[in-house]
């Protein structure tokens, strides 16, 4: 049994190996070395120019806003969720999530043309619909499921102990919902920050950083990688301030 | 359900919002004349749905069949080996689809070569991330069953092999439907890998990217609006029979 067990990994542990280690090595190697040697020459070219950096910018700058919108209309839905009886809160879930198994660019061109029947197209206000409509149901499943783990007693307890509703649900609720915040915000920011699809039909001519890597992706590899490993670079930091945050909300929620 | 009516409001109103284009599409697809025949008269789409209905199909067996696998034999690894595959696990369904799609477009290049771009590289590329997917939404739930089940069903006299298909495989079987709907969905929704690695091959995703002309862009609102119908029964199905289930096992407790 034991041997079958380690055979049944090797498939597994070789998909890792050849299909993710071995591509993310490449990248390096890609932006890295220009003919046989070792040179930041790639890197030099994005720092250096400024319309690449104000790019990566805006980039950064769609994401946040759809990221903020995300928090300030999936809470109130994933709470709403929370409160309503079971069976209807099961299948309503399912109704958020379902548009999500259509295809995403066949989405966002539904979108686009109900945008565009509206005169709303191809300015900034058009992406950040765009963005919120296709990245917002991750927020709200990252919530409810946060919410969900909450022990109604200490909601009880607020309560006989005399707390009004808001304030139980400023000093009970909201912070031990954080963390599902917090996992909805990854879910959000990064794949907003680098979607190719949604500016390419939505935004006429407004890019991400995200369509820039796909524009060089054939012509000049080496330049793309290098955008992709600064993408990465900025993408591990955001999810290291994350983590620290989420750690400080889960000590607190033990000390309590 | 009185008590709720705000919150039963503010759903209703947010379902509405989010459901507004697939309807306005779908209002206009149905004005356009006959939806079905829209799609089936398009040779070019009719391609790319093949593509992507193959892609897909492929990747996601593959990827829950390595998944399910590996996620049950995991428990014998050490646990740094154990710990190491599931931080890799991570990246590539943490790496934004355009580093993924480039990487692995590098890496085909040395193997395959410039002109042999196709269904090989398509679908192993595919594969990279339907296996991780698969493998979060399955592993939990086999590392379960493995620990207090197996080892049950071996006390009792069970040989691996009935083990196997009459313990471990009837209990994880939600979770391995679980994971091919979500490795599916991923495969399905995808662009930028399949444009980077498809070489000549176009899926749904590059058709719609594509569209521009009056006539194609019919074709997309007809498959945009057959897709949204296709889903919407197989929704409406999987509750009916979930509340079913769900009555029954009400009634014998």
């Amino acid at each position: 049994m034991k041997r079958f067990n380690k055979i049944a990994t090797v498939p597994y542990i070789l998909v890792l190996i050849i299909l993710v280690i071995l591509p993310t090595l490449f990248i390096a190697g890609k932006a890295l070395i220009e003919g046989d040697s070792f040179s930041i020459g790639n890197f030099k070219t994005f720092f250096g120019n400024s319309n690449y950096i104000r790019i990566m910018v805006s980039s950064l700058k769609y994401a946040l806003i759809t990221t903020l919108i995300c928090i300030v209309i999936g809470y109130p839905v994933a709470y709403g969720l929370w409160k309503i009886d079971k069976t209807l809160r099961y299948i309503i879930t399912l109704f958020i999530m379902m548009p999500m198994w259509l295809n995403l660019v066949a989405r966002v061109r539904a979108i686009d043309a109900l945008l565009t029947s509206f005169k709303v197209d191809g300015n900034d206000l058009s992406i950040y619909i765009g963005m919120v409509l296709v990245f917002i149901p991750f927020m709200i499943m990252a919530i409810a499921t946060q919410l969900d783990k909450i022990d109604v007693r200490l909601l009880e307890a607020s309560n006989d102990l005399g707390a009004s509703k808001v304030k139980t649900f400023l000093r009970v609720t909201l912070p031990l919902s954080i963390p599902g915040v917090l996992s909805g915000v990854v879910l959000v920011l990064l794949p907003s920050a680098t979607t190719v699809v949604i500016p390419k039909i939505i935004g006429d001519g407004k890019l991400t950083i995200g369509n820039i890597i796909e524009e060089f992706a054939f012509t000049n590899t080496g330049f793309a990688s290098a955008i992709a490993i600064a993408v990465v670079a900025i993408m591990i930091i955001i999810m290291l301030f994350i983590s620290t945050a989420e750690k400080k909300y889960e000590v607190g929620g033990k000390d309590a | 359900m009185r008590k709720n009516i705000g919150w039963y409001i503010v759903l209703f109103i947010f379902l509405t919002i989010i459901y507004l284009p697939i309807m306005y599409i779908t209002k206009e697809a149905f004005g356009n004349g006959n939806v079905v025949s829209t799609v089936t008269g398009n040779e070019t789409l009719k391609d790319a749905i093949k593509v992507s209905l193959v892609t897909s199909i492929v990747a996601t067996i593959v990827g829950v069949v390595i998944a399910t696998l590996a996620s049950l034999g995991l428990t014998s690894l050490r646990k740094v080996q154990r710990d190491a595959i599931r931080e890799v696990t991570k990246l590539p369904v943490t790496y934004p689809d355009v580093v993924t799609a480039i990487g692995l477009m590098a890496l085909f290049l040395l193997i395959f070569g410039k002109g042999n771009f196709g269904y090989m590289t398509l679908i192993l590329a595919h594969i990279s991330f339907t296996t991780a997917y698969a493998f979060i939404a399955i592993y939990p739930k086999a590392k379960k069953i493995g620990k207090e089940y197996a080892e049950a069903a071996s006390d009792l006299g069970a040989t691996p092999l009935q083990t196997l298909f009459k313990v471990i495989i009837p209990n994880l079987k939600g979770a391995i439907i679980a994971g091919s709907a979500i490795a599916f969905a991923m495969s399905f929704d995808d662009y930028i890998i399949s444009s980077l690695n498809g070489g000549p091959l176009e899926n749904i995703s590059k058709y719609v990217i594509k569209a521009r002309r009056p006539g194609a862009l019919k074709a997309v609102y007809a498959l945009t609006t057959l897709m949204f119908l296709v889903v919407l029964i197989g929704l409406i199905i999987f509750i009916v029979i979930k509340i079913t289930k769900f009555n029954k096992k009400e009634k014998k407790a």
